[in-house]
């Protein structure tokens, strides 16, 4: 039995709907029963490139785990959203080998193109690299989310999950797709493009719900929560976009021109359907969450509070208060010292009467201690005050003033923090220092 | 009909030899792509590609540094070995390959060229280093692993190089393949890995001199992946 007739074999049956002709008819017996999925998947492992490609996928979202100092641990969001970013690798490779394997193990396969979808070859490829590289992904993601550990588990993290589970099964679609109308040799590369062209144009966020974003590679969550509306509306339109890519296939052939009126009308009915949902979904993937520091602790009684995401660096940051709160009292700064500090997240930023924020920036999420610079530049400059966050940039005066109070509130700790941030100025005496602050803080600053 | 022209020269279809050999030895297959190169290269020659996906780029990829890859994979499928298997191996058959190889080489070139002309940014070094890096890999693949997948080293390391830092270094993954300037040592490390993937591709080592139709047997064309389309030709020659 050639290749193809043993893929044939497996991978489809004989229906009544087929057009092949007699040749089924005579088929044994043991062929016309519907081959397991276990059975199909273990035909491409051994005949096709299923298994490359689960073993492509391993090592992409292991290096991408591996990358940045895993600066997502603590944070469940950014543990999901992280392990996507591989997906620019894993769409075009994924796409490829299923489009190259579509090609090659369906020769000989064209009588059963008419078949009901779930019973032709592509089907049987599409169900095969979906569920081989889907469980390369989930146990991927089981080790990025037991080694995060996040402090909480919410519902939505499931929808996310098969959103991400639904993209890699719309590039097995895609390969299948392309492979049923080219040849073995250009569908690979072909497939490669189209993958990589999806994920260029459909993971833009840009107003309408984009198929296949799945977040921003470099910015902590904290302060968000998933947008579950979104969510499933990113669900539908996929289903409805790798519908559509399935039930394109030729009569016969591989020409484009065989397919018939009623599939291209019901793929251009489901991708129809995928762009109203897009337009009527929500803008918003991430929504504001009410979430408050909550991890706590008191530095020289100054009490500081974490969001629980960031406890593995709160150590560092209290390493840094410490100093500054024993710098400040010694050089009789003391009055610069709020009564309470708190962490700021992508929404929350802790104002108000003796509450100072601090920022952990991604590079502190990698291992970097944070400086006393950053620290203090976080407690004193007014971001909160609408003089700043207009379109017109704030005055040269404001910067020269920023910079004098931060370097000599920064400098009672580090001597060299000020020279290094570029300021050369002279230090603020303390009465000074304090008024610059209160300006600051309560944003009547008079040189906005 | 090509088997005669690779064996003897006799040529039986219209046009001079070379033209006919390159048509028999499966050319077109990389029309769809240096045609789809000629566009971008045409329409986007000042582009940029700032963001992909969760990614965002910066500096931002020109898009003259992308074409080469498209074009790299055009060159590997320049001559299909699979359905034009080879009787004997002869300085013919060779001269047929390189003579593949070649053309869509020189032909990928005049691309590259043509995007760097049209390109206000002088990113034809850069182009040129891709090309011929990316081309060298590609003909290498597809040799040894069949031309089905010369494309996978190519988009391996394209979208692979997209998850790393950009750096100063001209030997990462960055510096080699995104940056928009190559200096002569990476266009002289480009040319040798070009020269020696040519040469395995022209060499073809795994061609045993023998139709290799599809068959379960490993080492047959179908287990490289391209086989099955492979005309019933008669076997006349034997191995030299």
């Amino acid at each position: 039995m050639s290749l193809a007739e043993e893929a044939v074999a497996e991978v489809a049956t004989a229906s009544p709907r087929h057009r092949g002709g007699s040749s089924q008819k005579a088929a044994p017996s043991r062929r016309a029963r519907p081959a397991s999925l276990t059975a199909v998947i273990a035909l491409v492992a051994r005949r096709g490139m299923l298994l490359l490609a689960m073993v492509t996928v391993a090592g992409v979202e292991a290096a991408v785990m591996l990358q940045r100092g895993a600066q997502w641990r603590g944070d469940l969001i950014w543990t999901i959203d992280w392990l996507a970013v591989g997906f620019i690798v894993v769409g075009p490779v994924v796409a490829a080998f299923a489009a190259v394997d579509t090609a090659r193990l369906s020769l000989g396969a064209a009588h059963l193109s008419r078949n009901r979808v779930t019973r032709t070859p592509a089907f049987g490829l599409f169900a095969v690299y979906t569920v081989g590289v889907g469980a390369v992904h989930g146990c991927a993601l089981l080790v990025g989310l037991v080694i995060s550990a996040p402090p909480a588990w919410p519902p939505a993290m499931a929808a996310a999950i098969m959103v991400q589970l639904l993209i890699i099964s719309l590039f097995a679609a895609l390969g299948t797709l392309v492979g049923r109308f080219l040849t073995t040799v250009l569908a690979g590369i072909v497939a490669a493009l189209v993958a990589f062209a999806a994920v260029y144009l459909l993971s833009v966020d840009y107003g309408p719900v984009a198929m296949l974003v799945t977040g921003m590679a470099t910015i902590p969550r904290v302060g968000y929560d998933y947008n579950v509306t979104y969510l499933l509306a990113q669900v539908v339109m996929l289903v409805l976009a790798i519908t559509a890519a399935l039930v394109l296939r030729p009569l016969h052939g591989r020409s484009l021109r065989r397919v018939t009126g009623a599939d291209a009308g019901v793929a251009l009915g489901a991708v129809a359907l995928a762009a109203a949902v897009a337009w009527t979904g929500p803008p918003e993937r991430l929504s504001e969450s009410a979430a408050t520091p909550t991890f706590c602790g008191a530095v020289q009684t100054v009490p500081t509070c974490f969001y629980p995401e960031h406890e593995r660096v709160a150590t560092a940051f209290q390493e840094q208060f410490a100093a500054l709160v024993q710098a400040s009292e010694r050089f009789g700064y003391a009055d610069l010292l709020p009564s309470r500090v708190e962490e700021a997240s992508r929404t929350v930023l802790p104002t108000g009467e003796d509450v100072a924020p601090f920022f952990v920036m991604p590079e502190h999420l990698q291992g970097q201690a944070p400086t006393a610079w950053e620290i203090v530049l976080g407690f004193v400059q007014p971001v909160h005050c609408e003089q700043v966050q207009g379109e017109a940039p704030p005055s040269d005066r404001y910067w020269e003033d920023l910079s004098a109070l931060t370097a000599t509130w920064a400098g009672l700790v580090d001597p060299t923090a000020a020279e290094t941030a570029g300021y050369f100025g002279e230090p603020l005496p303390p009465e000074a220092a304090v008024t610059l602050a209160e300006q600051f803080r309560t944003c009547t600053y008079p040189h906005f | 009909m090509h088997l005669p022209a690779l064996l003897t020269g006799t040529v039986h279809g219209r046009g001079p030899l070379p033209w006919t050999v390159l048509r028999a030895t499966g050319i077109r297959n990389t029309y769809p792509l240096v045609v789809l190169a000629v566009a971008v290269s045409v329409l986007f020659h000042d582009g940029v590609i700032d963001q992909v996906g969760p990614l965002t780029l910066t500096p931002a990829l020109r898009v003259m540094v992308v074409v080469p890859a498209i074009l790299a994979v055009a060159c590997a499928l320049g001559h299909d070995t699979v359905t034009t298997p080879v009787l004997a191996r002869n300085g013919r058959v060779l001269a047929a390959r390189a003579l593949s190889y070649g053309t869509v080489l020189v032909l990928s070139a005049a691309v590259v060229v043509l995007g760097a002309v049209l390109a206000q940014a002088d990113v034809l070094a850069a182009s040129v280093r891709n090309l011929l890096w990316l081309t060298g890999v590609a003909l290498a693949t597809a040799a040894l692993f069949g031309i089905a997948y010369s494309w996978f080293p190519v988009v391996l390391a394209f979208t692979g190089t997209m998850l790393t830092q950009p750096d100063d270094s001209d030997w990462s993954a960055y510096g080699f393949l995104f940056r928009d300037v190559a200096t002569p040592a990476q266009l002289v490390v480009a040319g040798v890995i070009a020269l020696a993937g040519l040469a395995v591709a022209v060499h073809d080592p795994r061609s045993p001199g023998y139709l290799r139709l599809a068959g379960r047997r490993a080492g047959g064309a179908a287990h490289r992946g391209t086989a099955p389309d492979v005309p019933h030709l008669p076997v006349t020659g034997s191995r030299s």
